[in-house]
């Protein structure tokens, strides 16, 4: 107890002082300013991106106030604050919450030299946003149940009556909606349509998120899910690789549930010029960053002439370039697809 | 006509014993006081009766009908027997009238309710609910409601204790009346001696769960089985003597006696002597003594005096006639005393 | 009635009513042509369809369990009866999240309507056994064996004797529970049943569209208000009976299934979820050093917050809980209803309202422990209406009369007399408050000041990430801190040996 209330004291003391130097601050000739802190929104989880942070400070002396939370409310609460947002940044899991922010004009616009290292297809398409990591849709399977031969090599044969209440989705779960998108983009409405209409009628597995499909696999609930590639390297990091009964298959090229999936950043309209979360932004997309989420959170990296993490398919391969992950207009035509044949 | 039988009722919470081998025979049409301390087990022999507990060997029979015996326990609901508990315990969501009507059958019920608030006096106040009632309209109604379906027993379970003096014994008097009228069988349940005495046709004296005495009010104050019915029962003057045959010697002289209960003491044998305060007199003959004390009761009083053997005596003496204290009087005994082992 | 009280209850009231003025100035912005083109949509009106059955069911078989527990417990001769009554308020320590979690290591495959009534149906009983049995205690039982005497079966005479005097505790349980069913999105995500905060969160989640989320909270309100509304109707007051307590029943035989019932709950809504957590932990290959630095910060956290909350919900609940408790008419239906509002909300609406609150009102404490703090009062109000309305009904208007006799005023006496009296009751308002405010989420991921974590908040961040071995601890911990004050509530303090 007592060394707690030291703790915090000291700590108390340090950020004084920290702010008290930087405040100082002139603006720069190019307009920013910085006073050596920022407030970070984080959608993904502090076990994965803290280090990095903490890497971030050790290297440039700037503080990080980093306010963790899912990636769905802190989308909602960044909408509700708007203006009056204390963030500056804003760390998403998903495209699609990037673009809502970037719809509702939050985000200011980020500078070339930013933009310009993630290639067409993983980023935004107005330079709003950046594109961090990437991660790759794949079908997990019941290895117990299934041989890895007998996993479909594309999304389509899910719409197969062969395939009635085997497979496990997350409808409501942006990275499934990304896909269906997708899938229309590649494959035109109509075929779109036919396919969750098929899939609909399969009687899937309706789940709230990747965690609990890969869960219900995992545990033998249901035989096929179709989810991000990571939360496998996550969950196998926790109990074993060679504990995991899930396994997972990658669908062949071209195929619309082979594609990629970004998390990504954005500076806050409010916090356009300040020099610190822009620094920060830029940090994301530095080599050191990318390697460190290739090494520990099992994601693909996105700039480009990074190598995928081992084990994985060549991003070449499943990457589709027309796709716009963070288009709201035609998020909405997805979800009144999947409304419409009752999958949310 | 017996009534009521009870044989060899015992019940048990494992090694703790609550009623021990209790016998009681019951008339038919009376009421009978059962008299005892609180903890005794007065209350738990009536939920017994009731079927509200149960026995843990022993029967009981009522007008012919076995509701507790070696393999059977016939269910509170099905003995038809009514209860008054202590506290009236009218359900408070209900009015007096649906109180009275809770134990009918639909057919006739009204007509029913109606009857027994008349006989309870409480036809004016069929629509209140029971916070808006006194005490000894409480009691009335739940002795109405106990009533209602004309059951083969009633228990009442210290009904008046709750009440303050003067309702409770005008409130005692009407219910013995209304219950001798209706011609019911009652068990009532009593730590109040005047209460039992005045009201039952007979009185089981209880204590540790045993019945020390049955009989009629008269027969357990006059001759209690033990010196401690006596002292339950009543007030007691107590002195040792020696035992001469149909007297004994003591510090009041030669007084007449007997024995209860077979106790027979060899001659010159010393002897517990047990009178009640009213059995002594004074007298021109009797024993000298001092008044030390005078409490007056409007009725009468009751004097202590001390012999000239040093024993102190109280005796109860009707007014207006009395001695002051520090007089000197001649005690005499005017009824026959009680003689027991010492 | 003093007028200022009136005035009080309305002002405490309109703080719960917050979230609603955000819900309809949201909701209004999509526009009437929206909003009945939402309302219409098959699948808007199959989820409300389940919510309404989901709560239903929940509220009826907590009731059943709960109230047959009660009885149990106070009424039947049982060993061990002082820790049975602390079992069964234990499930109260678990939130609900980690009781469906815990299910599903056991029973992965278990999903849908009856696993998440069942799981709900556990946690939530100790709402309807605790203040059941504290009524059994305090109920005459005379009546029932009066009702016996005239040709009632024991069942029957229970019904009709006993039950008149536990209802109100009962009902106002049951009226937690259904709230909470209604408004809780943990659970029946994790158990796959689809209900309105399903698509509620769905709303916020994908696309986004606050509008429509609004109009989805909209429709739980609406559902919230009928319950509360029929609440009003069918709780009764309690009634003052005197006499003596029903003497307890040797029931050597039917031991073992009485004491079945009473062990449903914490069973199935503490042991089987806490072994399944434990038994993760030894799964888990990558062990992780604990941070017991990170640990503590989030216990005292967690354990300041939770009082602080349990302070401001007791202190806004009772102006409220007076008058409703003292008075009759529509303005005390309004109010009350009102204040009941939060609870019937999911956390992440309020949340959001507050937000919207706090920037537009009181922009300098937004992400201050001030806001937090109000918003856990907004949310568990109800939880303390209720207990300190029965408290302060509970003493008997005669008390107040002799204390103006002997020269107090009308709020002099109303503190001094029945404020004290109604104490015990405040104070188990507090302790269910202190209780909620420990396992909340989503309000406090939107609402802390940046940086402060409480063991939910660690909980939540580990296991979004697979790392239960690292969030084993946190659980253990909220666990444990939050069954304090459940034991405090189980009453075991208050009951004699004797009595038990």
């Amino acid at each position: 107890m007592r060394s707690t209330l030291a703790f915090t004291a000291a700590a108390t003391a340090v950020l004084f002082t920290v702010t008290g130097c930087a405040t100082s601050a002139e603006p720069g000739p190019d307009g920013m300013t910085s006073d050596n802190s920022f407030t970070l929104y984080s959608g993904r989880a502090e076990s994965l991106v803290q280090p990095l942070i903490d890497l971030f400070e050790d290297e440039t002396g700037i503080t990080v106030d980093v306010r963790y939370g899912d990636t769905p409310e802190m989308g909602a609460l960044l909408l509700e604050e708007g203006d009056r947002t204390p963030a500056a940044v804003f760390l998403s899991q998903d495209g699609g919450a990037l673009g809502a922010l970037s719809a509702a004009g939050l985000f200011t616009t980020l500078p070339d030299d930013v933009t310009s290292v993630v290639a067409d297809g993983f980023t935004s398409t107005d330079d709003t946003w950046v594109g961090v990591t990437g991660r790759a849709r794949v079908i997990a399977y019941d290895s117990e149940k299934l041989s890895a031969d007998a996993v479909p090599t594309t999304v389509d044969a899910f719409a197969l009556p062969e395939w009635s209440g085997r497979l496990g989705i997350a409808p409501s779960n942006a990275s499934f909606q990304a896909f269906v998108t997708a899938y229309r983009v590649l494959k035109g409405e109509e075929a779109a349509d036919a396919w969750v209409a098929a899939v609909a009628a399969n009687k899937p597995q309706i789940f709230e998120n990747n965690n609990a499909v890969l869960a219900a696999v995992n545990d033998g609930v249901v035989e096929t899910g179709l989810l991000n590639h990571y939360y496998w390297f996550r969950q196998a990091a926790e109990t074993g690789a060679e504990n995991m009964r899930a396994q997972l298959s990658y669908p062949e090229v071209g195929d619309p549930g082979a594609i990629v999936n970004v998390s990504g950043a954005g500076i806050l309209a409010t916090a356009a010029t300040d020099a610190d979360a822009l620094e920060f932004v830029r940090f994301l997309v530095s080599t050191a960053a990318q390697e460190y989420f290739v090494a520990e959170t099992f994601e693909y990296p996105l700039t480009t002439g990074m190598a995928a993490p081992a084990g994985l398919p060549a991003i070449e391969s499943l990457v589709n370039p027309d796709l716009d992950l963070a288009d709201l207009e035609s998020l909405e035509i997805t979800q009144q697809l999947l409304s419409k044949h009752g999958l949310i | 006509m017996t009534w009521v039988q009870v044989d060899d009722l015992c019940v048990a919470y494992g090694e703790t014993t609550v009623l021990e081998g209790i016998d009681l025979t019951v008339p038919r049409g009376s009421l009978v006081a059962m008299l005892g301390p609180s903890g005794c087990g007065k209350t738990t022999f009536l939920r017994v009766l009731a079927g509200l507990h149960p026995a843990t060997r022993g029967s009981i029979t009522v007008g012919g009908r076995t509701l507790t015996g070696a393999t059977t326990h016939i269910p509170a609901e099905k003995r038809g027997i009514g209860w008054v508990p202590q506290h009236a315990a009218l359900f408070p969501h209900q009015t007096v009238a649906e109180n009275i009507g809770f134990g009918l059958p639909r057919e006739g019920r009204a007509d029913r309710i109606a009857e027994l608030a008349a006989l309870v006096g409480m036809t004016w106040h069929l629509a209140r609910s029971p916070a808006q009632l006194s005490g000894g309209q409480a009691q009335r109604v739940a002795l109405a409601r106990a009533l209602a379906p004309r059951p083969d027993l009633i228990l009442l379970d210290e009904p008046f204790a709750a009440l303050d003096p003067l309702l409770r014994s005008a409130l005692r008097v009407e219910v013995a009346e209304l219950l001798r009228r209706q011609n019911t069988t009652s068990v009532l349940v009593t730590h109040d001696q005047e209460e039992a005495l005045s009201l039952a046709d007979y009185v089981a004296v209880m204590n540790d769960g045993r019945i020390l005495q049955w009989g009629t009010p008269a027969e357990v104050y006059e001759h209690p089985a033990t010196p401690w019915v006596a002292r339950f029962v009543g007030d007691t003057v107590e002195l040792v003597g020696r035992w001469r045959g149909g007297r004994v010697e003591c510090a009041l002289g030669s007084v007449e006696a007997e024995t209860v209960g077979g106790f027979a003491p060899a001659a010159n044998a010393p002897v517990r002597v047990l009178l009640r305060p009213e059995w002594l007199e004074l007298s021109d003959t009797g024993a000298d003594a001092v008044v030390t004390s005078v409490a007056y009761a409007g009725h009468d009083a009751l004097v202590e005096m001390k012999l000239t053997a040093g024993e102190h005596v109280r005796a109860r003496l009707a007014a207006p006639i009395l001695p002051r204290r520090g007089d000197l009087v001649h005690v005499g005994v005017r009824y026959r005393a009680l003689a027991y082992a010492l | 009635m003093p007028r200022w009280l009136i005035v009080l209850a309305a002002v405490c009231a309109s703080a719960a009513a917050i979230p609603l003025i955000y819900l309809v100035a949201r909701a209004s912005e999509a526009g009437f042509a929206t909003f009945a083109e939402i309302l219409m949509r098959p699948r808007v009106l199959e989820l409300a369809v389940n919510s309404i059955g989901f709560a239903l069911a929940v509220t009826a078989s907590c009731l059943a369990l709960g109230t047959a527990s009660a009885w149990v417990l106070s009424r039947v001769k049982l060993p061990g009866a002082r820790i049975l009554l602390l079992a069964s308020a234990l499930p109260l320590a678990v939130p609900s999240y980690l009781a469906a979690y815990g299910w599903l290591v056991w029973f992965p495959g278990i999903n849908g309507f009856w696993a998440s009534w069942f799981v709900m149906t556990v946690v939530c009983t100790p709402y309807v056994t605790l203040p059941v049995a504290a009524a059994l205690r305090g109920a005459s039982g005379d009546l029932e064996s009066v009702a016996r005497t005239l040709g009632r079966g024991p069942v029957r005479a229970f019904w009709a004797a006993t039950w008149p005097q536990i209802r109100p505790a009962a009902i106002a349980g049951a009226l937690l529970v259904c709230l909470y069913s209604l408004s809780d999105f943990g659970l029946v995500s994790m158990l796959r049943f689809q209900t309105l905060t399903w698509g509620i969160n769905a709303a916020y989640g994908a696309s986004f569209d606050r509008n429509q989320a609004a109009l989805l909270a909209l429709v739980l309100v609406v559902l919230a208000l009928t319950v509360v509304t029929a609440e009003r109707r069918v709780r009764g007051r309690s009634l003052a009976t005197s006499g003596a307590r029903a003497p307890l029943l040797r029931l050597r035989a039917a031991r073992v299934p009485l004491v079945g019932i009473v062990l449903v709950a914490p069973v199935a809504g503490v042991l089987i979820p806490v072994f399944g957590l434990v038994a993760r932990l030894v799964d888990a290959a990558a062990v992780r050093v604990i941070d017991p630095q990170r640990l503590v910060e989030a216990l005292i956290a967690t354990i300041g917050l939770a009082a602080a909350g349990a302070i401001a919900a007791t202190l806004i609940a009772l102006p409220i809980a007076a008058f409703a408790a003292r008075a009759k008419g529509r303005l005390v239906s309004v109010i009350e209803s009102l204040g009941y509002l939060g609870h019937a909300l999911p956390g992440i609406v309020v949340g959001l309202s507050l937000v919207f609150f706090a920037l537009a009102v009181v922009p300098v404490l937004y992400q201050s422990v001030i806001v937090l703090v109000f918003a856990y009062a907004v949310l568990f109000m109800p939880k303390a209406i209720g207990t300190t309305r029965s408290g302060i009904e509970a003493v008997p208007d005669s008390l107040t009369d002799v204390a103006r006799t002997l020269g107090l005023s009308k709020t002099a006496s109303w503190w001094r007399v029945t404020a004290r009296l109604a104490l015990p009751g405040v104070g188990v308002s507090a302790l269910l408050v202190a209780i909620a405010v420990m396992k909340e989420l989503p309000a406090t991921l939107l609402l802390r000041p940046t940086g402060v974590s409480t063991l939910a908040t660690e909980l939540w961040g580990r296991t979004a990430v697979f790392e239960f071995g690292a969030a084993a601890p946190f659980a253990a911990a909220l666990v444990l801190v939050a069954a304090v004050p459940a034991a405090f509530l189980s009453g075991i303090r208050g009951v004699a040996k004797e009595d038990l």
